[in-house]
C-alpha cells in the first residue's frame, strides 16, 4: 500500500513539474525597426528569460519602415499583440502619447536615473510616456586623410566650410552628401534652429506659431538667421549636386566611395560604420551655420508599452530590464549611441569624440509638442527647402511664409 | 419566367440561396464604408477604450484652412482629370489603328493588354526606379539625348499625380480597348460602305460615324474610368517617398491620405478625408450624368 | 492615286503603333537587365547592360528571404477566393434570376447597383470590422474580403448571362420534375460554364495582385501575399535594392507570363468580357 501511494505522489509530482515547464509562457512581443540590432537583442533575450523563465520575448522586426507606423496604428486598433513598440521622436510622439497609446511607466526603477533632459524627453501631461536608451549627434563626418592630404583643417565656421568645400570642389570632390530624400530639410535646419537659437528658443518658436501668435516670420527674434543659414548653404552649394533625390543611403555611398569628404549623418553610424563607410577613418564636426557652431543631438528611439497590452505586467518588466544600468551599457556600447541615462561607460570606437563632442556642449533637438502641427508644418518645410533646393530669393521666400501664416493663423488660433 | 407562378415559398427559399451573399458583401464590403460617415463628426483614438467625443466639422477644418490639405482634393480631381484625358483618346486611337490593320493587329493588342496581369506593386515600382532622378532611365535617356535641362524629380513636381496616372495608363489600358473593340463591331460595314461610295476619306469616316455611334461606348469606359481614377490607390502610394507617413507628398491624393492619415491618433481624421472624397466623387458623377444625358440627346 | 494613300496610311499606322509599342516595351527592359546587375553595378550604370551578367540576385531572392512562404500564400488566397467565390456567386445568382419580376426580386437587384456606387473609403473602418469577426490577420479575411468586393460585380455578370438561358430550357426541366438542386447541377452550370470561366479569370488576377486589402488586414510577416511581400522585402527606409526587387519581380510574375502567352485570348476576352458589362 506504501509503495502504491509513493508511486502515486511520484507520478503527481511529475506531472506537476511537467505541467509547470510545458506551461505556456507569457509572451511579450517587441515591435521594432531596429533590425540590425538583432545580435545584441538576442544577447538581452536571453539574459532576460533566464531572469524571468515564464516570459518569452517575441521580435517583430519591421523590415519596411514605410509602414511600421501605419501597421502599429493598425494592431493598436484592433487589440492584437502589440505591447512593447519602438517610437521615433521625430514621428509626432506627443501626438500618440496624447492619443493614450503609451503607458505610464513612471513607477520603473529608470525614471530615478534620468538626467534632467532626458526626463523630460519622455514626459508627457505628467506621466513617463517610455525609455529613451540614447542620443545621437547630426554633424559632419569628414574623411581625416582626404582633408589632411589637401591641407584642409576641419572647419569650425561657416566661412572656413565654404572655403574647405570650395577647395575640395578644385580637386574633383564633390560638395557635403545630405539625404535631401528623406529628410528633406529636417536636419539641415534642425541643426541650425538648435545651434543657433538653442533648442529651448528654437521649440519656442515652433510652439509660437503653432498658437497662430508669429505674423512675421522676419521680426521674430533670433529666427532669421536660421532662415539666412539655410539661404547660405544653397548660395553657396555646399551640398553635393541634386540633394533633394540623394536618399540615405546614396549620402553614405558618396562618402564611402570617396567622391566627397563630408556627409551629413547622425553618430548611429558608427555601430554599422563597417559597412557604411569601411575603411574611412573619421571625425566629426557640428554643422556650423552663419553665426556660430555646436553639436545638435537627436534623441534615438524610445521604447513604449501599449497600455492595451494583453500582457501588461511581463511588458513592463522587459522594459525595465531594458533600461538597468548593465543591460542600457550592453545595447549601447554595441550600437555605440551615446547614453541618455546616468551610469553607463561609454567604450567602444569613436567613443571618445562623443565624449569629447558632449563636453563641448550638445543641443539635444525636442520632439515637437504642438497640438496644430499638421496644419502649420508643411508651410514651413516649404519655406526651407524653397531656400535650401531651390536657392529662392529669401525675401520672397519669407514674404510666401507670411503669407501662409496669414490663411492659417485664424485656424490656429482656435 | 414571369409566366411561372412564384409562391411566397418559393421566394423564401430564393431569398436563402442570396442571403449568405448579401450578408458576407453587406459587411465586409459596404458597411465599413458608410460607417465612416458618422465617424468623420467625432474625436476617437480607435482604442477599444477610447471614447468617441463629438467634435463636429473638426475634423473637417483642415480642408478648409489648410492649403496643404485643399490641394489634396485638387490632385485627386487633377489625377481623374489626367487619366481620363490620357486613357481615353489613347485607346480610341491604339484600336482604331488596330482595327483598320489586316494582320499583326493581334499582336499588337495583345502586347496593350498584357500589362493588365502584372500586379500593380511590380508595376509602381518599376516605373518609380525609372523616375528616380539619380538612377533612373528617363533622366539617363533625356541626358544622353541632350536635353539635360529637362531633367528633374519628376515625382517632386507638383504635377506629380499625373506621373502616376501615367503608370495607371500603361497598366490598365487593356480594359478601355476591350470594350471599345466590343463596340467598333457593332457598327455595320454597310455605314462604312456608304461612306466610301460617297468619296469619304478615313478621317471623315472615323468623326462622323465611328466616333458618333461609339459614343455610348465611350460614356461607359468613362464612368468606369472615373470610379478607377477616383479611388486609386495602390500607384500613387508606392509611387511615395520612402520615409515615415507624416506629411502630404506631391504624389499624394486623397485616396492615399485616407490610409496615411490613421496614425495621426483620431480616427475621425480618415474618416474624413473618406467623407470629402466621396464628396469629390459624388460631383465629378454628377458632371458625367449631365454631359451623358446630352451627348445621348445629341446622338438620337 | 488612293493606292498610295492608303499604302501611306498603313505605314503611318505601323509606324505610331510602333512607337506606342515601344512606351509598353521600355519598362521590361529594365526589368529584366536590373535583375541580373549587381548592386554597384546598377549605382554605377543604370541604364546600359550590365557589365557583367550575374544571378547572386536571384540567389538572394529566393535563399535569403521569405518570398516562398508568400507565394504559397498567394495560391491559398487565389485558390480560396475562387472556389469560395464561385459557389456564392452560382448561388445568389440562381436567386436573383429566379426572382426576376417580384418585388423582392428588383429590390435585391437595386440594392446591389446602388452599393457598387459607394465608394470604397472606410479603410481604417474595415480594419475594425475584420476584426469584429476574427478576420484580422489571417488569410481567410483577405478571401472573404475579395469575394465580398468582388460581389456584386460577377453576380450582375452571372445574372445577365444566366438570363440569356432560353426559358423552355428551364420550363422543360422543371415539368420533368427536376428539383433545384438538379436544375442547377445539370442544367444552369453547364450552361454558365463561359461565364464561370471568366469570372475565374477575373478573381484570379484581382486576388493575386490586390494589394489593398492585404496591406490593411495582414501584420504577420508570415502571412504576407506576394505582391506586400515583394514591395516589404526590398524597399527597407533607408536602402531600397532595386536589383533584388526585379529578380524577384521577373521570376514571380513569370508564371503569369507564360501562361498569358499561351491563353491570351481567354485572358484577353474573359478580362475584357467582363467589364464590358
Amino acid at each position: 500500500m506504501k509503495r502504491i501511494a509513493s508511486l502515486g505522489l511520484l507520478i503527481l509530482v511529475m506531472v506537476a513539474v511537467g505541467a509547470v515547464s510545458a506551461a505556456p509562457k507569457t509572451q511579450v512581443k517587441y515591435s521594432t525597426w531596429r533590425i540590425e540590432d538583432k545580435a545584441v537583442w538576442d544577447v538581452l533575450k536571453a539574459s532576460f528569460e533566464k531572469e524571468n523563465p515564464t516570459i518569452e520575448i517575441v521580435f517583430d522586426f519591421y523590415t519596411d519602415n514605410t509602414v511600421y507606423y501605419n501597421t502599429l496604428t493598425a494592431n493598436a486598433v484592433a487589440g492584437t499583440g502589440l505591447d512593447v513598440y519602438d517610437h521615433h521622436p521625430n514621428d509626432q510622439l506627443y501626438i500618440k502619447a496624447a492619443s493614450g497609446y503609451m503607458a505610464d511607466l513612471s513607477a520603473l526603477p529608470f525614471v530615478k536615473n534620468l538626467p534632467e533632459d532626458s526626463k523630460k524627453l519622455v514626459t508627457f501631461d505628467g506621466k513617463i510616456i517610455g525609455y529613451n536608451a540614447g542620443i545621437n549627434l547630426i554633424c559632419l563626418i569628414y574623411n581625416k586623410e582626404i582633408l589632411d592630404q589637401n591641407k584642409i583643417k576641419p572647419p569650425k565656421t561657416f566661412n572656413e566650410l565654404v572655403k574647405a568645400i570650395k577647395d575640395l570642389k578644385a580637386k574633383g570632390y564633390g560638395g557635403i552628401g545630405y539625404l535631401g530624400s528623406d529628410v528633406k530639410t529636417d536636419w539641415l535646419s534642425d541643426a541650425m534652429g538648435c545651434s543657433i537659437m538653442g533648442p529651448a528658443v528654437y521649440a519656442k518658436f515652433k510652439e509660437a506659431i503653432d498658437q497662430g501668435q508669429v505674423t512675421d516670420a522676419r521680426k521674430y527674434p533670433g529666427v532669421l538667421p536660421v532662415f539666412q543659414s539655410l539661404k547660405a548653404i544653397a548660395q553657396n552649394s555646399l551640398l553635393y549636386d541634386n540633394s533633394v533625390s540623394t536618399s540615405y543611403a546614396a549620402s553614405l555611398s558618396l562618402f564611402a566611395q570617396k567622391k566627397t569628404a563630408f556627409v551629413m549623418m547622425g553618430t548611429w553610424t558608427f555601430g554599422t560604420a563597417q559597412n557604411d563607410y569601411p575603411g574611412i577613418k573619421f571625425g566629426i564636426i557640428p554643422f556650423p551655420s552663419t553665426v556660430g557652431s555646436k553639436f545638435y543631438a537627436e534623441p534615438a528611439q524610445i521604447t513604449c508599452v501599449f497600455p492595451g497590452s494583453k500582457n501588461l505586467t511581463a511588458a513592463k518588466k522587459w522594459v525595465e530590464f531594458l533600461s538597468r544600468t548593465d543591460n542600457a551599457s550592453t545595447y549601447l556600447n554595441a550600437v555605440k549611441w551615446t547614453p541618455a541615462l546616468n551610469g553607463v561607460k561609454m567604450n567602444f570606437e569613436g567613443a571618445d569624440m562623443l565624449i569629447a563632442a558632449v563636453k563641448e556642449g550638445v543641443a539635444v533637438k525636442m520632439p515637437e509638442n504642438t497640438p496644430n502641427v499638421q496644419i502649420w508644418r508643411m508651410g514651413l518645410n516649404q519655406a526651407y527647402s524653397d531656400l535650401l533646393f531651390d536657392n529662392a530669393d529669401l525675401d520672397a521666400t519669407l514674404n510666401a511664409f507670411n503669407k501662409f501664416l496669414a490663411q492659417v493663423n485664424p485656424q490656429l488660433k482656435k | 419566367m414571369s409566366t411561372r407562378a412564384v409562391h411566397k415559398y418559393s421566394l423564401l427559399k430564393y431569398l436563402l440561396y442570396i442571403l449568405p451573399a448579401f450578408a458576407l458583401w453587406f459587411v465586409l464590403a459596404i458597411y465599413p464604408h458608410i460607417a465612416i460617415y458618422p465617424i468623420s463628426f467625432y474625436k476617437w483614438n480607435g482604442l477599444p477604450w477610447g471614447k468617441m467625443t463629438w467634435v463636429g466639422l473638426n475634423n473637417f477644418r483642415n480642408f478648409f484652412f489648410n492649403p496643404s490639405y485643399s490641394r489634396l482634393v485638387w490632385k485627386s480631381i487633377l489625377y481623374v482629370v489626367s487619366l481620363v484625358v490620357i486613357q481615353t483618346p489613347l485607346a480610341l486611337l491604339v484600336t482604331t489603328l488596330i482595327h483598320s490593320m489586316r494582320k499583326g493587329g493581334g499582336l499588337f493588342s495583345g502586347i496593350f493588354f498584357f500589362p493588365v496581369i502584372l500586379s500593380t506593386v511590380v508595376v509602381s515600382l518599376t516605373w518609380k526606379y525609372m523616375y528616380d532622378p539619380n538612377l533612373g532611365s528617363i533622366n539617363a535617356v533625356l541626358s544622353i539625348v541632350g536635353l539635360n535641362a529637362l531633367k528633374t524629380n519628376w515625382l517632386e513636381l507638383d504635377m506629380a499625380p499625373v506621373f502616376a496616372v501615367v503608370i495607371h495608363v500603361w497598366h490598365k489600358i487593356g480594359y478601355p480597348m476591350t470594350i471599345i473593340f466590343a463596340g467598333l463591331t457593332t457598327i455595320p460595314d454597310s455605314l462604312y460602305d456608304a461612306a466610301n461610295v460617297d468619296g469619304a476619306n478615313g478621317i471623315q469616316k472615323y468623326f462622323r460615324i465611328t466616333l458618333p455611334l461609339l459614343m455610348p461606348t465611350i460614356l461607359r469606359i468613362l464612368l468606369l474610368t472615373i470610379i478607377t481614377g477616383g479611388l486609386a490607390f495602390d500607384y500613387s502610394y508606392l509611387l511615395g517617398p520612402v520615409s515615415t507617413n507624416m506629411f502630404v507628398s506631391k504624389v499624394d491624393t486623397l485616396a492615399v491620405w485616407v490610409y496615411k492619415s490613421g496614425n495621426e491618433g483620431n480616427m475621425g481624421w480618415p474618416a474624413a478625408v473618406g467623407v470629402v472624397l466621396s464628396i469629390v466623387f459624388v460631383l465629378v458623377y454628377i458632371i458625367y450624368h449631365f454631359v451623358s444625358k446630352r451627348t445621348e440627346g445629341k446622338i438620337s | 492615286m488612293t493606292n498610295m494613300r492608303t499604302k501611306l496610311s498603313q505605314y503611318a499606322n505601323w509606324a505610331i503603333l510602333i512607337l506606342i509599342t515601344l512606351f509598353f516595351i521600355f519598362p521590361f527592359y529594365f526589368i529584366i537587365v536590373t535583375a541580373f546587375k549587381s548592386g554597384p553595378d546598377l549605382t554605377l550604370n543604370p541604364i546600359g547592360l550590365p557589365t557583367q551578367y550575374q544571378f547572386g540576385n536571384f540567389v538572394e531572392v529566393f535563399a535569403g528571404t521569405k518570398i516562398f512562404q508568400s507565394i504559397v500564400n498567394s495560391i491559398l488566397v487565389s485558390t480560396g477566393t475562387i472556389v469560395i467565390g464561385l459557389i456564392i456567386y452560382v448561388a445568389s445568382s440562381y436567386g436573383l434570376y429566379r426572382l426576376k419580376g417580384t418585388i423582392l426580386g428588383t429590390v435585391l437587384f437595386s440594392i446591389i447597383v446602388f452599393g457598387m456606387m459607394i465608394p470604397a473609403v472606410g479603410y481604417w473602418q474595415m480594419i475594425l470590422t475584420y476584426r469584429k469577426y476574427h478576420l484580422y490577420n489571417n488569410l481567410t479575411g483577405v478571401i472573404l474580403g475579395l469575394v465580398a468586393s468582388s460581389l456584386p460585380f460577377s453576380t450582375l455578370l452571372i445574372v445577365g448571362h444566366l438570363k440569356t438561358i432560353p426559358n423552355d430550357l428551364i420550363d422543360s426541366a422543371g415539368m420533368d420534375g427536376a428539383s433545384d438542386m438538379q436544375l442547377l447541377r445539370h442544367v444552369i452550370v453547364p450552361l454558365a460554364q463561359p461565364i464561370m470561366l471568366t469570372i475565374t479569370i477575373f478573381l484570379l488576377v484581382e486576388s493575386w495582385n490586390n494589394l489593398i486589402l492585404p496591406l490593411l488586414l495582414l501584420r504577420d510577416e508570415s502571412l504576407y501575399t506576394l505582391p506586400i511581400q515583394l514591395k516589404s522585402t526590398f524597399f527597407r527606409q533607408y536602402a531600397p535594392r532595386y536589383e533584388l526587387f526585379f529578380a524577384g519581380a521577373l521570376i514571380t510574375s513569370m508564371p503569369f507570363i507564360i501562361t498569358y502567352i499561351f491563353f491570351q485570348k481567354h485572358f484577353v476576352y474573359g478580362l475584357g468580357g467582363a467589364l464590358k458589362e
